[in-house]
């Protein structure tokens, strides 16, 4: 009488799985081994469909046999997850640095009008006047605009703001007159920098055109301030996009896994292989 | 399917006359890579197979093979090496296995050693 190989249980008949210790009693033939490896051709997807059959061994487990089937494709997905959570947390790091950096930058001081060369400064406006109003309608949005503000305690400062920094705090007006309209005081925190000669020039032609004659050593440069926190978002937006597609993917890995060792399951539970 | 006309997302590759691992006979055989879409995503799944005409049928090969085939000066060569590499994985513990691997190889060597029309495949 033929015995399991693995329990050595004396069975009679066809059977193919072991009643004691669910072992295979028999291999697959060649022929479900060579469907194995086959498949067709699927018109609506355009693409090649393996098929479903699964290769069982003598004396094989079920659950060596799906371990046998799945070791490959798990640790490929895992090897892949782990590379995605790193870029992610690379990422994500980086992202959160930048948000919490304190800047290299020490903090601005109330402007006067001695205040040195390379200090930085905050300067509150009351009002804001454009150089020259044709200027300021036609700049081009990373174009610096010449303004002069008049700060509470009537001092004055030639501060130069981007197109966006002004966009929305002024009305359209004539020139010389009040621009600003904003009901709290504007607060402009820059950089003392010298007037070189390209911004002297600039300034020169719009002074040119009220008939002023002005050239002035010092200006307030407007910082920005939203470097920091752009790019920060951009990195954080990034590592959230890294580990979704990450996420995707490995799904996908896992998915056929899955699927194959259902397979491997059911071929046992019908005792077809 | 009609043979060899496949046009969406695979690259056909070489074409050449082998003996086929499903029939043991001489039949006409494809090289192709064929990439699955899943919706907007771009392809996630890459198979590579050769794809014999007699049955229609595809035999799936992985990357390494492919490249192996793609890089090969002999293609029929390759091809055949591939097969019996496959089929030695595959078939060596099942029922009936090797017998149908000692039939495939002398089929192949037989192939291969043929004189003069061959020589254009080997080359």
């Amino acid at each position: 009488m033929p015995q399991c190989p693995r329990c050595g249980y004396s069975y009679d008949g066809d059977l193919r799985v072991c009643p004691k210790c669910k072992a295979a009693l028999a291999s697959s033939d060649y022929k479900t081994a060579l469907d194995s490896l086959s498949g067709y051709y699927d018109p609506a997807t355009s693409t090649f469909v393996r098929n479903e059959s699964v290769v069982i061994f003598k004396g094989e487990t079920k659950k060596e046999a799906v371990r046998r089937v799945t070791k490959g494709k798990i640790r490929t997905a895992f090897i892949f997850g782990l590379i995605i959570f790193l870029v992610f947390g690379a990422l994500l790091a980086s992202s959160v640095t930048r948000f919490l950096s304190p800047g290299s930058a020490p903090d601005p001081v109330a402007y006067t009008q001695d205040a040195a060369e390379g200090t930085n400064v905050i300067f509150e406006a009351d009002s804001l006047i454009p150089l020259a109003e044709a200027y300021y309608d036609n700049a081009p949005n990373d174009k610096t605009v010449y303004c002069f503000a008049r700060g509470a305690d009537k001092t004055y400062a030639l501060v130069g703001l981007s197109y966006e920094q002004l966009n929305g705090r002024y009305r359209r007006i004539q020139f010389g007159t009040d621009g600003y309209d904003g009901a709290k005081p504007l607060k402009i925190k820059g950089i003392v920098t010298k007037t070189g000669s390209k911004e002297l020039s600039e300034i020169k032609s719009s002074m040119e055109k009220a008939k002023m004659n002005f050239e002035p050593v010092k200006f307030i440069k407007a910082d920005s301030g939203s470097s920091k926190a752009l790019t920060g978002t951009i990195l954080l937006l990034l590592s959230l996009f890294v580990l979704g597609l990450g996420l995707i993917i490995l799904s996908f890995g896992f998915r056929k896994a899955r699927r194959q060792a259902k397979n491997v399951r059911n071929a046992f539970r019908k005792e077809n292989f | 399917m009609a043979f060899i006309n496949i046009k969406k997302y695979t690259a056909v590759g070489a074409k050449l006359t082998c003996i086929s691992p499903f029939s043991q006979q001489e039949t006409e055989a494809v090289v192709v890579r064929c990439c699955s879409k899943l919706g907007f995503l771009p392809s996630v799944n890459t198979d590579f197979a050769i794809v014999y005409k007699d049955e229609n049928k595809p035999m799936f090969i992985n990357a390494s093979q492919y490249r192996y085939i793609v890089r090969s000066g002999s293609k029929t060569k390759a091809v055949h090496e591939v097969t019996r590499a496959l089929l030695i994985e595959t078939l060596k513990k099942t029922q009936g296995g090797r017998e149908w691997i000692e039939r495939f190889e002398f089929q192949t060597s037989k192939f291969l050693n043929k004189p003069s029309e061959n020589n254009a495949a080997l080359a």
